[in-house]
């Protein structure tokens, strides 16, 4: 019987217990809310009490619509995340800064810096895999726009019919070092190369709207709800040069 | 679970889908889940920072990032927990071992799984079923109604008969040709790969449910009226196997 099995079949015996088993996990989410400041510290223990309250109310619930597809712990997850949401809103709860954290309940921040980059960066790379065809084009467009030098297989990626004289004005723009080349000639350069093949008529300055917006969108994504707001462009910029980094390829 | 063959979703994710879409991510498989789920979620910003949360809160980086306070020993999990590459080649060989003897059993035992002979005691089940179900009260429109519940799909029954298509298939439950309650439980044991998809059929081989699930097992949980069912098993390349069972 694996553990999931497990879990599946205490959530039908004893509900209680396999919340009990899952305390760990609570506590680790909850901590996670108190570090990016939707909690107050010193109110660990409560919110803690508060979620096993309504998680047990919720049993139930979770007895008929959990029907296995997913493990328990991530279901279990997802539901623990929607409480603490729910009840950082509904308490108006003040949101208070990293150093006012007590010393027995801090955030350790021992975590090898190598371990939370390939975190953010698998992260990223989650994000990106959500936006499905378009992945390819938005990575073109990040690597232009963090004048990260392009590809062949960026290019090919983007549009398996590219041309090879397309493909190869573009790597002879993009190709190698344009730090120096400015957003509106790097847009005046692709949006035509959008357009023919995407069969489009934008003009440069929507491209780089549309650009600009999914940057955002992919910042706000990473951000998720923190109030801390760690994520900006320029380290989106350094996750992207992570991400493309032959020596911390993305899992 | 993804209940209709619609291009995307007309609702948010349920907290089970936003788990499942989660899991897809860290097992790098997310392009097999149900395409109005995928599309949904193409379109809704709310669904992607809800799945991201998730994502970020299983990875297993971020779970191993935090201390607990009221850990037994008052640690924190030292990096010795991180497998070493001789740790991970044992674990590959120990898997292989594992898949290997997988593999024996299940082509060792195909025969109990799906004997050749199977036909006639079903058919003889479903006569046995039709006269629990139907009273000696019941009027001719009733008793027609109950009989075309429970008639056989022969295009269905076929497949149920017909040898398993991947011998490394076992079904653990339900039982085929058992008769069922609320709530039931499939589970089967596979060496091929997930995401899986379940679904099941009317005896009029109209598909009822829909459902995706990455493990190997998923319970439904809602009434059905009375009559036969069938239900098939498929991952992304093959179906997997077909079943059949009774609700009362």
């Amino acid at each position: 019987m694996t553990e999931n099995e497990k879990d599946i079949e205490m959530l039908r015996s004893d509900p209680k217990g396999l919340i009990l088993k899952y305390q760990e996990t609570i506590r680790i989410i909850v901590k996670k809310f108190i570090s990016q400041g939707l909690y107050n510290p010193t109110e660990f223990e409560d919110i803690v009490q508060d979620v096993n309250a309504i998680l047990l109310s919720k049993i139930q619930t979770m007895q008929t619509h959990y029907n296995g597809m997913s493990l328990f712990r991530t279901y279990l997850s997802v539901i623990v995340r929607n409480i603490c949401l729910k009840e950082s809103t509904k308490q108006k709860r003040k949101s208070l800064v990293v150093q006012e954290v007590p010393e027995e309940i801090e955030v350790r921040a021992t975590v090898d810096e190598t371990m939370m980059i390939g975190h953010e960066v698998r992260k990223l790379k989650a994000i990106l895999s959500l936006y499905r065809e378009r992945k390819s084009k938005i990575l073109l467009c990040l690597k232009l726009c963090f004048r990260i030098p392009l590809s062949r297989d960026d290019v090919f990626s983007w549009c398996e019919r590219c041309e090879e004289h397309d493909c190869v004005m573009l790597l002879r723009h993009f190709g190698s070092n344009f730090e120096e080349m400015k957003d509106n000639e790097i847009y005046r350069i692709v949006t035509p190369i959008f357009n023919k093949y995407e069969a489009k008529t934008n003009s440069p300055d929507a491209v780089r709207k549309w650009i600009d917006y999914k940057i955002h969108e992919i910042i706000d994504l990473l951000n998720g709800n923190s109030k801390k707001r760690n994520h900006t462009a320029e380290t989106l910029k350094i996750l992207i040069d992570d991400y493309f980094s032959p020596f911390l390829t993305p899992k | 679970m993804a209940r209709s063959n619609s291009k995307a979703l007309k609702r948010h994710l349920t907290e089970e889908e936003v788990a499942l879409y989660a899991e897809a991510l860290t097992r790098s498989v997310a392009s097999d889940l149900p395409i109005n789920i995928l599309h949904h979620v193409d379109q809704c910003v709310k669904c992607k920072g809800t799945i991201i949360e998730t994502f970020s809160l299983i990875d297993e980086g971020s779970f191993s990032t935090f201390d607990l306070p009221n850990q037994a020993n008052g640690t924190r999990p030292s990096r010795e927990h991180t497998f070493s590459i001789v740790y991970r080649a044992a674990a590959v060989i120990l898997v292989g071992i594992s898949l290997g003897s997988l593999v024996y059993v299940f082509e060792s035992s195909q025969q109990d799984i799906h004997p050749p002979h199977i036909f006639e005691p079903q058919l003889k089940d479903a006569t046995t079923q039709k006269e629990k179900i139907i009273s000696p009260n019941a009027s001719a429109s009733d008793r027609s109604d109950i009989e075309h519940s429970f008639a056989y799909s022969p295009t269905l029954e076929n497949l149920v008969n017909s040898v398993a298509r991947s011998p490394m298939i076992k079904i653990i439950s339900p039982k085929n040709g058992s008769n069922v309650d609320r709530s039931i439980k499939f589970i089967w044991q596979s060496t091929q790969k997930g995401p899986y998809t379940i679904k099941i059929l009317s005896n009029r081989e109209k598909t009822i449910y829909n459902a995706t699930s990455l493990n190997s097992q998923w319970t439904f949980n809602e009434k059905l009226e009375p009559g036969l069912y069938y239900w098939k098993l498929e991952n992304k390349e093959d179906l997997l196997f077909v079943g059949k069972f009774f609700v009362k």
